[in-house]
Formats: C-alpha cells, sequence, structure tokens
C-alpha cells in the first residue's frame, strides 16, 4: 500500500515537515523513521524535511443503543469476548483496526494510521454491529488521540535539555531512557530519546504536526551531534 | 488384533461410546416403558449413520470382522462377491457368536425405520436365501427403505423392515440369485415410503454434528429483517417538519397590503426551509450507515464455506497482533468430512 502523505509545510526557515500514514509499511521500519533529505532545485540543500509518521489514531463514538455482548460474540465474526472487563473486540482487517465495545454502545476505534481511516473504520464497524441486527447510529464520533512518530537528524543531549526547559519537560532516567515535554496548550505530549527519535501524542494529526514543529528548535539547540 | 486397535483407534473408541451410551440408558428406557426394541433399533441408526458418512475411517466392525476371521479361518464359508467396499458379510462359525453386525451398502438417504412387526414370510425369506452360508446379516438399503437384521447379546433377533416387505423380498431375492451384489443395490422402489415410517428424530444422536460453530450467520436474513425497520425510522425523520403557517388577520384593523403579506410569509418559510435542511443533514450525515457496503463479508463467509469443525476445550490460546497461538485438549474434530479425535492439540495460526 502506498503511504498516504500530507502537504509538505514549510515550517520556520530550513524546516520542512510532512504527515505520513504507512498503512502497511512497504519498506523497513528502519527506512521508514529515517529523515528523508529531500533536496529539491526550489529548497536549498541545508533544508530538512522531517517526516511525521503516524501510527496509530484512537477515535470513539457512540451506537446510542444497547449491544447485547453475547450476542456479538456468538454471531459476530473476528471478535474476542472479555467477559472479565465486560467488553467485546472486533477486530477489522480492511481498515486494520481493533474496536472495544460495550454493552452501553460506547466503542473505541484504535490501530487506524490516519483520521480518515479511523472514521471510515469506525463506520465500517458500526455497519457491521447494524447487520447483527442491533438498532446502531453513528453518533459523537471523535477523535481523542493521535500518536506519531519522528526522527531528528540528529542526536540529543537529554540532561541539557532537560535543563533549558525545566518544567516543562521532565527526564528519570531510571524509570524511563526518554524526556518527556507536554505542550500545555496544544494538549501534546512529546517523549525526547537520546538517539533523536521522538513521539508525540496529541487529540489530533493538526495539533501534533504543531508541537513537532514546536519543539524542533529547542531540540536543535541541544544536539549532540550531527549524524 | 492388537494391530487393528492400534490402526483405527477412532472406531474403537466411537463404538465404546456407543456401548456406553446404550447400557447406560437401557435401564432409563425401561423405566420410561420404551421397548427394548427401540434401544437396538437406536442403535443400528446410530450405526448405521455413522458408516453412512464415512467421518470415521474402517467400519466399527472392523475388529470383530478380523476376530471372527481369525476364529473360523479354517472353515471356508466366505461369500467373496457380496465384499462390497461398504458391504461385509460376515458368517459367524456359530450361530451363538453374540455379536452385533450391521451392514450398510451404498445408500444415499438413510431415513428413519420404524419397527415394525415382521411377518413370518418376510422373515423366512431374508433368512432362508443365505441357507448354505448360516446365519448372516444383511442391510439392505433402497432408496428410501432400511432392513437390518440383527442380533442382540441375548440371542433375540429383530429384523427392521419398512412397511412393503413384499418389495423387498422381490429385491433381496434378486440379489441373491447372482450369488452376490455388485453395487449399489437396485433400487426400484423409487417413490419414498408412505408416512407410515415416522420421522423418529429424536432418538437419532449424530456424533459427527455435535456442535456447529454459529461463528457466522448469513447475513442474509439479518439484512433483510433489518431494512425495513431501518426505513422506517429514516421515513420518520425524512418528513419535513411542518410548521403551522401563522395566520394573518387580513381583515379588519389588521389589514395589509398583499404585498407585505407575501413578504411576510417567504421570510418565514425560508427560515423554516434552513432549519430543516440543517437538521437533515446532519442526521443523514451521521446515521445514514447503508452507504457502507463492501464491508468485505464475502471474504469470511469464504472462508467458513469448509466447515470443518473442532469441538474441544482449551489450555490456553494466546495473541500477539495477529499471531495466535492454541494449546487445545480434548477435542473432536471432523476436517473434509473425516472425524478426529485428539487429547492434545497445539495449533499456531496469523489472521
Amino acid at each position: 500500500m502506498s503511504a498516504a502523505e500530507g502537504p509538505l509545510r514549510h515550517m520556520c526557515d530550513g524546516l520542512f515537515l510532512r504527515c505520513v500514514s504507512v498503512s502497511t509499511p512497504s519498506v523497513s521500519w528502519y527506512e521508514s523513521v529515517r529523515p528523508r533529505k529531500t533536496p529539491s532545485p526550489m529548497e536549498p540543500n541545508n533544508d530538512v524535511a522531517l517526516d511525521i509518521i503516524i501510527t496509530n489514531v484512537v477515535a470513539v463514538f457512540r451506537t446510542r443503543c444497547h449491544l447485547n455482548l453475547r450476542t456479538i460474540a456468538r454471531e459476530g465474526s473476528n471478535v474476542i469476548y472479555k467477559p472479565e472487563v465486560g467488553k467485546v473486540l472486533m477486530k477489522l482487517r480492511k481498515p486494520r483496526i481493533t474496536a472495544s465495545i460495550w454493552s452501553s454502545g460506547k466503542i473505541i476505534c484504535t490501530g487506524a494510521t490516519s483520521e480518515e481511516e479511523a472514521k471510515l473504520g469506525a463506520r465500517r464497524l458500526a455497519r457491521c454491529l447494524q447487520k447483527l441486527g442491533f438498532k446502531v447510529k453513528f453518533t459523537d464520533y471523535k477523535v481523542v488521540n493521535v500518536l506519531a512518530v519522528c526522527t531528528m537528524p540528529f542526536q540529543i543531549q537529554l540532561i541539557e535539555f532537560t535543563k533549558n526547559n525545566r518544567p516543562i519537560a521532565s527526564y528519570e532516567p531510571e524509570l524511563h531512557p526518554a524526556a518527556s515535554y507536554r505542550i500545555k496548550n496544544l494538549k501534546a505530549t512529546v517523549q525526547i530519546f537520546s538517539t533523536g527519535s521522538i513521539t508525540v501524542t496529541g487529540p489530533n494529526v493538526q495539533f501534533v504536526a504543531t508541537a513537532v514543529e514546536q519543539i524542533y528548535p529547542l531540540l536543535f539547540e541541544c544536539k549532540m551531534a550531527a549524524r | 488384533m492388537a494391530s487393528s486397535a492400534n490402526s483405527h483407534p477412532l472406531p474403537k473408541l466411537y463404538k465404546s461410546v456407543i456401548e456406553d451410551v446404550i447400557n447406560d440408558v437401557r435401564e432409563l428406557f425401561l423405566d420410561e416403558g420404551v421397548d427394548e426394541q427401540v434401544l437396538v433399533e437406536l442403535r443400528t441408526l446410530w450405526e448405521s449413520k455413522l458408516l453412512q458418512s464415512k467421518a470415521v475411517e474402517g467400519f466399527h466392525n472392523d475388529e470383530h470382522q478380523q476376530v471372527l476371521q481369525a476364529q473360523r479361518e479354517p472353515v471356508q464359508v466366505q461369500q467373496p462377491p457380496q465384499q462390497n467396499q461398504n458391504q461385509q458379510v460376515i458368517p459367524p462359525a456359530t450361530q451363538q457368536v453374540p455379536q452385533q453386525q450391521v451392514i450398510v451398502q451404498d445408500s444415499k438417504i438413510l431415513q428413519h425405520v420404524n419397527a415394525s412387526g415382521m411377518s413370518a414370510a418376510a422373515t423366512a425369506a431374508t433368512l432362508a436365501l443365505p441357507t448354505g452360508v448360516g446365519p448372516y446379516q444383511q442391510l439392505v438399503t433402497s432408496q428410501g427403505q432400511v432392513l437390518q437384521l440383527m442380533r442382540v447379546p441375548n440371542g433375540t433377533q429383530y429384523i427392521i423392515q419398512p412397511q412393503q416387505h413384499v418389495v423387498l423380498q422381490q429385491q433381496v431375492l434378486s440379489q441373491m440369485q447372482p450369488g452376490g451384489v455388485q453395487g449399489p443395490v437396485i433400487q426400484q422402489v423409487l417413490a419414498p415410503l408412505p408416512g407410515g415410517i415416522p420421522q423418529q428424530t429424536g432418538v437419532i444422536i449424530q456424533p459427527q454434528q455435535i456442535v456447529i460453530s454459529g461463528n457466522k450467520v448469513p447475513p442474509n436474513t439479518q439484512v433483510s429483517t433489518q431494512s425495513p425497520t431501518c426505513v422506517q425510522p429514516q421515513a420518520q425523520q425524512q418528513p419535513p417538519v411542518v410548521q403551522p403557517p401563522v395566520m394573518l388577520q387580513v381583515d379588519g384593523t389588521g389589514d395589509t397590503s398583499s404585498e407585505d403579506e407575501e413578504e411576510e410569509e417567504y421570510d418565514e418559510d425560508e427560515e423554516e426551509d434552513k432549519e430543516k435542511d440543517g437538521g437533515e443533514d446532519g442526521q443523514v450525515e451521521e446515521e445514514s450507515l447503508n452507504s457502507e457496503d463492501d464491508v468485505s463479508d464475502e471474504e469470511d463467509q469464504e472462508l467458513f464455506d469448509t466447515e470443518n469443525v473442532v469441538v474441544c476445550q482449551y489450555d490456553k490460546i494466546h495473541r500477539s497482533k495477529n499471531k495466535w497461538k492454541f494449546h487445545l485438549k480434548d477435542g473432536i474434530m471432523n476436517l473434509n468430512g473425516r472425524d478426529y479425535v485428539f487429547s492434545k492439540a497445539i495449533g499456531d495460526a496469523e489472521w
């Protein structure tokens, strides 16, 4: 499957960002997270294009009707019943997603690699439930979380980074090898690893891209050595 | 004998299951006032169904046959032409061999047979024919009739016949005279039996259909029931909400010119229309799930067409992403029409 790519955004001097969703990675993982330097005749050579790869999109919606989990578990296909928790997992192949279904009618849909895919998967899932005989309505659809990874073309001094961004960044190497940086107004969290890889979680793709844009200069200041 | 037991563990197992069930149930049947004959008939029908389904490799009677053959090797009583793939002729050395033997010929339809009384003539005919050989059992199946000659360990004999004795006798005669049956019984009775043979569905247990995986419900039935109900709520929502038009006083002191009236009515109508459209659009976008057809149901249906069934208990089932690992125990499988049994099974699968 080809990678769905967003438009190339000129973030700041010398930095271009592009949000990429790779549905089924045809390239190896290393290649997909390695930054691709794309010098074009338009941009000067020292510009860097970073690919932000969206790995997970989580969405919720409500069916506004009670769902009988035992019926879904017995008659649905590709379902896992977890009675101890009180939910049914239903997996879809086409947009590869997993949905947690509660009897109240709340459904959480995870595993999509783009916002469009998440919505499509959620609708397909609601359709499956409808075919099982439930009077489902597709309401209150909302993307609640987006997880993306990005790799900087340089390594990062985490201690220096934490010192520079004292209250916002936190780093406990004994607990976790990454420094975490919370951007309050974007409600996004960035985890920074010393290798230069970062993971970003936020409420939607737009905020995630903005978070990367905001954090890039801070990381650039604390870079260890060029790769 | 031992080798036969090892090479055919499944028939042995099934036969022991049948024996246990029949023996345990005998008392209950007698308590209920049900005749022993019904029990015997149950057993024969069970075994014949098993044989007919070919779900078990080798007959139940393989073992017995080999035992008998070992016993009477010096006595050559064989009728080779009778040997059919599905038919066995077992001439016991003596009449006191306490064995139950059922032979089934190729039959496509096995129907339940009422244990009717046997007529002396029919008995004589069926028993008299193979006089040179000694009494043996033969099951003749025509298109809808089952003839079974059985010996129960207590020595009594039962003949279970369909109602139409005469026809059967003729058939049997025609078979026996050439000295053998080459293939399936000549099926001269084409018409289904009259209602003299009631179905005994409650009595028959079909071990090869113990559990049917009900994982996949054919969507057709559900869709058809669902679509009318889906249409109705939508039909209810979609007709526009009609607000009663404001009644303007035309005459009297509130007399207004016709132009003013029309303008006011236009404004109100436009507002109503906008509200209607906005409301409808929101509902349509949110709810019309009918447009998502092509949920690729067909792939799953194709996969399920095979109907290979495994009924078992599990020790552990594990999944990582789409890799599954199964640790199963105590199971019966029906794969490609054949029955298998296992006490432990380990499997890997990718979804």
